[in-house]
């Protein structure tokens, strides 16, 4: 026992040292306007990493610094103290297999779906090959947007405008997928709907995925680990496995033990006092 | 004749009944308030209440139109091309200049608040001083309706280089585009309906400037017609001059006008 026990802090020490996870979150902190009278901590001192293929909810009252940190992941915003590395490599600015979701679907609205799911090959200049254009069409399928290829923005509904960017953020095959409350501006029956669209992706191309939302519901049905944040300065107060195989359908949202796992985060988060 | 309960005929000429309607309520009224208008000021001409010298008649000003049709086309030549020569270096200046301070906060420091003052001060007040400067030339009008025409389109362009949401420059650092190539796929396009409605503003101020212009330099143009004929009384002369310069901004407009059409058909960002 006591030999097995050596052996399980071995491996840890094995798997942690070299590669601390796919997204690797260390002692990372952020202040916004350090210095200055309208200086903001928004991320108080943090550390947790993400395995590859694993997808990972940060859950958190709204302005406890979800959303900064999700940029921090990205490349956008740069860490104060600490250091983040993804795939092994440090993070200093954005990275071109990161794809990433917002809760505006972000799309250009003079162009149709088909060609917004190309614009990031047209961004990063690469050359948009007749398979490049399959594979588009085939997600755009994917998602239940058949007949929509040619449609504008405008044209369609909300759930269909962020299927389009769920569509755009894969379409690069990158291995790392961040999204911050994507569905967060839809209605109760659209986000579920999303919600299962979102995860029969996820499942068809497994990549790694950190997914914000102030949902606890949300976050358990998509989540392999849920990682409550205490309210701003935002840190990690809570890391939950979430034990559900997949595929999942809605129907595990009725079990007892989802509700047993959702009353437990909701016990957790830190409500503003009246 | 019986109803013989044929829903699609009787719908076909409620349609065509609605559709007149429709057309008869857009056009009678402005039509009628119009020939009201003219006809009174017709009558009122021929009767001798109103003074031919001050007011002629309708048909009067339509027959020295007609008559110095001529004369007052060879003098909407400057104005035309000086009015458009003027909003065209005004929408390069103003866009080149909105651009520049939309994308240098030093810049827009320096300059914006002098922006702001000169859309405040009476630009008429200036005209003097552009003919000292500019002498009384074809540039000279040219240069002034610059002056005026310029501003909008500046503090338009500015205004639309920021409706572009946020989280569109996030997408965009994200999938690492150049600063340039974001101004060009996505803030120039959200930009477009501002820039141009601040041409359109641009253009009836342009023709405003070189007319403006005219009055001062007094050598040429129907803004020189115009006065001319106002000092001599020529009032007829004088309405068929102002009627000619309604054709040259509606010409002007025109052009603008549909430019923006056909760019806001490719770069609809609604
Ligand atoms: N660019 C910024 N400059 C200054 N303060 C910011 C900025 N972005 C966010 N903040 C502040 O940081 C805190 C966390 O914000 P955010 O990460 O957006 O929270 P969340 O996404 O959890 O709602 C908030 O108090 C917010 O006002
Ligand atoms: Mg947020």
């Amino acid at each position: 026992m006591n030999a097995n026990a050596t052996l399980l802090a071995a491996a840890e020490v094995a798997s942690s040292a070299p590669s601390p996870g796919y997204v690797a979150i260390d002692q990372v902190r952020k202040i916004y306007n350090a210095g200055t009278r309208h200086q903001v901590e928004a991320v108080a001192p943090t550390s947790f990493s993400v395995k590859a293929g694993e997808f990972v909810s940060l859950l958190g009252p709204s302005g406890c610094g979800k959303s900064t940190l999700l940029m921090m992941i990205a490349g956008l915003e740069a860490p104060t103290q600490g250091s983040i590395s993804v795939a092994g490599r440090a993070m200093t600015s954005p990275r071109a297999e990161t794809g990433i979701m917002f809760q505006d679907p972000t799309l250009l609205p003079w162009k149709s779906a088909l060609d917004n799911v190309l614009f990031p090959f047209r961004a990063m200049n690469r050359p948009v090959e007749p398979e490049i254009v399959e594979r588009a069409s085939t997600l755009l399928d994917h998602v239940g947007l058949q007949g929509f290829h040619g449609h504008k923005p405008r044209q369609l509904s909300g759930g269909m405008r962020q299927r389009v960017a769920i569509c755009r953020a894969l379409v690069y095959e990158p291995d790392l997928l961040l999204m911050d409350e994507p569905f967060s501006a839809l209605d109760a029956i659209t986000r579920d709907e999303m919600n299962l669209v979102l995860m029969k992706m996820w499942e068809e191309h497994h990549r790694t995925a950190v997914f914000v939302t102030h949902s606890i519901r949300e976050a358990v049905f998509l989540s392999d680990r849920v990682l409550v944040m205490s309210r701003r300065p935002g840190r990690i107060i809570e890391d939950v496995r979430i034990p559900f195989s997949r595929p999942r359908g809605l129907e595990i949202g009725e079990t007892i033990e989802f509700n047993e796992i959702c009353g437990h985060l909701r016990s957790k988060i830190e409500h503003r006092p009246h | 004749m019986t109803d013989l309960g044929l829903p699609f005929q009787r719908n076909l000429w409620l349609g065509i009944g609605d559709l007149g309607r429709d057309a008869a309520r857009l056009v009678v009224p402005p039509v009628a308030a119009a020939a009201l208008l003219f006809g009174g000021w017709e009558l009122l001409s021929r009767n001798g209440v109103l003074s031919a010298r001050l007011l002629p008649a309708p048909s009067k000003v339509f027959e020295t139109f007609v008559r110095s049709l001529g004369v007052l086309l060879d003098q909407a030549q400057p104005t035309f091309w000086g009015a458009l020569a003027g909003i065209l270096l005004a929408a390069l200046l103003g866009i080149a200049l909105g651009i520049a301070v939309s994308y240098s906060r030093a810049l827009m420091q320096a300059v914006y608040p002098t922006i702001v003052f000169f859309q405040l001060i009476p630009k008429v007040a200036l005209a003097p001083v552009f003919l000292l400067w500019f002498g009384t030339g074809f540039d000279a009008n040219v240069i002034f309706s610059v002056f005026i025409a310029f501003f909008p389109v500046v503090v338009a362009t500015i205004t639309g280089l920021q409706a572009a949401p946020p989280s569109y420059e996030r997408l965009c650092q994200a999938l690492m585009m150049s600063r340039f190539r974001m101004f060009l796929a996505v803030k120039l396009p959200f930009a477009l309906p501002h820039i141009f409605s601040g041409l359109r503003i641009g253009v009836t101020f342009a023709v405003i400037g070189v007319v403006l212009g005219e009055f001062i330099t007094a050598q040429t143009g129907l803004g020189y017609i115009i006065l001319f004929s106002a000092n001599n009384f020529e009032t007829a002369l004088l309405l068929s001059a102002i009627l000619l310069l309604c054709g040259v901004g509606m010409a002007l407009f025109s052009i603008f006008l549909a430019l923006e059409m056909i760019v806001t058909r490719f770069y609809d960002s609604r």
